[in-house]
């Protein structure tokens, strides 16, 4: 496509819309007559306008500049075939019963620049704006979607593979496998976070990819569920799927169900705190006392505190009172949820 | 001269293919902001941290 303003690109922009070379048209129309005055320009716009009963004032940045000069002035000719000039003429005057606005000659320097500057206000304002719908509306959208493939395919693993060996002791839990980084390993189920509520659990709290688009996070190092210690996870409170955004409506006594390749492990919710983000020692084996080895199965979820604040972290304590393996099915508290039943319809662990 | 003014006058064709062409502009700039910009910059927003750390990130 040629430019606009050259060859025959000038000649299709002169039909869609009038060119205007306004130092060229002043120089042609002095030889034979003096310009009208901008007043009297004015006066004849106004007085068109009204026979047309269209709106009388012109406001625009530049002067007004009269198109039909061939119509007021038949003397002046303009150096262009008769037949465009013609085209303008008409153009221009359908164009007015459009209501259109005269049409503009080019900013100056300063006016540019500022005007520049003013789209560019503009366009960071809205880019911002876009950024906290992503932020607060579409990573919700994306994390759920990443949420769901990921636990089927997880189940649909656990479904190709044996199952560990029973241990002797039917009361000591299989302790999970340790997997690789930015694994998953896990389905949770929180009843008291909705009866459809699950979310996936992955090896590492990196922000990409386990916290933003794999749900929870296991620190690395704590406990493995079923393991005496403390199976540590971290999960987002706010954006990115929110998969802890209730935890605060946690009750003593609420169940959290742990799914692996092995069985189900649940943890019964104990108590919670409210702590400074260096606090590491809520990770240890007995929370809060770094020294203790403990003989506990406990589990920490971490998230930030309060909601949209990095300032502190709500910690929620729960300890293993249960544990069901694979093969007997889900326990009661979940097993007719509507969380169970669409996470178990593909794959089956 | 303005930017947005610029833009409009680069573009080619009549007014319906130019608005045709800024909005598959603007969906495009969308596009790669949700796609690759607002990720890099989302760590840096105070409201995203859920971990303990000793001083790392």
């Amino acid at each position: 496509m040629n430019s606009p303003y050259s060859g025959d690109g000038a000649d299709a922009e002169a039909s869609s819309r009038p060119t205007i070379r306004p130092a060229q048209r002043r120089a042609t129309a002095s030889h034979s007559q003096p310009l009208p005055s901008r007043r009297e320009l004015r006066r004849r716009e106004a007085a068109a306008a009204s026979a047309t009963g269209a709106p009388t004032a012109v406001y625009s940045d530049a002067p007004p500049i009269q198109q039909d000069t061939t119509v007021s002035h038949p003397v002046a000719s303009e150096p262009q075939p008769a037949g465009r000039g013609g085209d303008g003429g008409r153009a221009h005057r359908s164009r007015r019963h459009d209501r259109r606005p005269v049409e503009r000659e080019p900013l100056g320097p300063v006016r540019g620049t500022i005007r520049t500057f003013g789209e560019l206000c503009i366009t960071a304002g809205l880019i911002l704006i876009l950024f906290v719908v992503w932020q607060l509306w579409w990573t919700d959208i994306a994390a759920n979607r990443d949420n769901e493939v990921l636990a089927d395919e997880l189940t649909e693993d656990w479904s190709n593979q044996d199952p560990n060996q029973l241990p002797e002791d039917p009361d000591e839990p299989i302790v999970a496998d340790p997997v690789g980084r930015n694994e998953a390993f896990g389905i949770f189920y929180i009843p008291r976070f909705g009866d459809d509520y699950y979310r996936t659990v992955a090896e590492g709290v990196d922000l990409e990819p386990v916290l933003n688009r794999m749900g929870l996070g296991r620190y690395p190092n704590s406990a493995m569920p079923g393991d005496v210690g403390n199976f540590s996870i971290a999960g987002h409170r706010v954006t990115y799927g929110k998969p802890l955004n209730q935890i605060a409506e946690l009750r003593p006594g609420d169940e959290i169900v742990v799914q692996t390749k092995d069985g189900f492990y649940t943890y019964t919710f104990r108590n919670f705190d409210i702590i400074l983000p260096d606090a590491v020692e809520v990770l240890a084996p007995v929370p809060d006392m770094p020294e203790s080895k403990g003989k506990d199965r406990i589990l920490t979820m971490t998230a930030c505190n309060p909601m949209f604040s990095a300032r502190e972290r709500y910690v929620a304590y729960a300890e293993l009172t249960d544990w069901t393996p694979a093969q007997e099915g889900a326990p009661e508290s979940i097993s007719g949820s509507k969380a169970y039943e669409k996470v178990s319809k593909k794959g089956g662990a | 001269m303005s930017m947005y003014g610029f833009i409009w006058r680069s573009l080619p064709g009549n007014w319906f293919v130019r608005l045709l062409i800024s909005l598959i502009l603007i969906a495009a700039a969308v596009f790669l902001l949700m796609q690759y910009v607002f990720p890099v910059v989302a760590p840096y927003m105070p409201f995203n941290n859920a971990t303990v750390t000793d001083g790392g990130p």
